[in-house]
């Protein structure tokens, strides 16, 4: 029953509730802080696109506020972002798998202009040749090499033949090595 | 693959660093997440908590199933519609029903005790099920 006397806990208990939201929120962007280069990564590196790894990442972590609860108290919170991550990219490479068709066979072979050199010139060389590999060889490729799944896993999640998981695996990787050739010793 | 067909394109691939998100992204995460935290509390259950709100509907729907045929509520609407012969068609067609359920036996419970003892049974082991399930793709991952 609501008396005079319990009346004035009510502003306090709503006060105390909105400190609460807003600490959780101070506490979601040190956690965003932290994981975003990652979950961006595993997005940039699975579409081949950033502007739309961005919009991806942003979806992750909407879904990671609605759990941050379990979250924050998680060992496993990178783990979880990760599989979302990829999870949301690869539906996002389903749904607009057609109209990547499209465009893409206007594509030209994707070419690195300049030679890498340094350290530094190779690795932004080698993200380059991965974003524009074509999505079949770069899907699987990224999922072995950054997220380390077995090809059996591969082709689980892909729904493709483990033959297939393999062979699109390798021509990623001879892909790679032409556009980003060996370093010279 | 074998240690042997790992090469230097592997070592090049394992020193990749994370690339850098955007400036962008952060303000842009935030503002939804704000907007979303000043939600009333049961708004915020309700899209936070999809699992618990269709455990509770599909609870809701079975207990009406089980008191539809008890409290029989077209049978009182027979009595205050009068006139109406679809809803006294329905209300009879209802009260034969519930005469069903209540007086025919299985063994020596009814069988609204019976269906009802499925139905929570049913029920409990859908929840259970659905909990392993979840439990298990969060260990492997």
């Amino acid at each position: 029953m609501v008396t005079a006397a319990t009346l004035p806990l009510l502003p306090d208990l709503a006060g105390r509730e909105l400190d609460k939201t807003m600490v959780e929120v101070q506490e979601f962007e040190a956690f965003v802080r932290r994981y975003q280069n990652m979950v961006f990564s595993v997005a940039g590196r699975t579409l081949g696109n950033l502007a739309d790894a961005e919009d991806i990442t942003q979806e992750v972590f909407i879904k990671a506020f609605d759990r941050f609860g379990e979250l924050q108290q998680s060992k496993t919170a990178g783990g979880w972002l990760k599989t979302v991550a990829t999870n949301l990219s690869i539906n996002h490479l389903n749904r607009y798998r057609a109209r990547w068709r499209f465009f893409s066979e206007e594509e030209h072979p994707p070419e690195i202009a300049v030679a890498p050199e340094t350290g530094r010139e190779r690795q932004e060389a080698l993200e380059l040749a991965i974003q524009k590999l074509p999505d079949a060889q770069r899907v699987p490729l990224v999922l072995f090499h950054f997220q380390e799944m077995s090809y059996d896993e591969i082709a689980a999640k892909l729904g493709i033949s483990l033959a297939k998981v393999k062979t699109d695996i390798h021509r990623g990787r001879e892909t790679l090595k032409k556009l980003v050739p060996k370093r010279d010793e | 693959m074998s240690d042997r067909d790992k090469d230097w394109l592997d070592e090049e691939l394992k020193g990749l660093r994370d690339l850098p998100a955007p400036q962008t992204l952060l303000p842009r995460v935030m503002e939804k997440v704000e907007r979303r935290a000043a939600q009333p509390a049961w708004i915020r259950v309700w899209t936070r908590r999809p699992d618990l709100i269709r455990t509770l509907t599909i609870g809701f729907a079975l207990a009406l199933l089980v008191l539809v045929p008890v409290l029989n509520p077209l049978h009182w609407a027979s009595d205050v519609i009068e006139g109406s012969l679809l809803v006294r068609l329905v209300a009879i067609f209802a009260e034969t029903g519930r005469s069903v359920l209540f007086e025919a036996k299985v063994g020596q419970l009814p069988i609204v005790t019976v269906l009802a003892t499925v139905a929570l049974l049913s029920y409990l082991f859908c929840v259970v099920a659905a909990l392993a399930v979840q439990r298990l793709t969060t260990a492997k991952r």
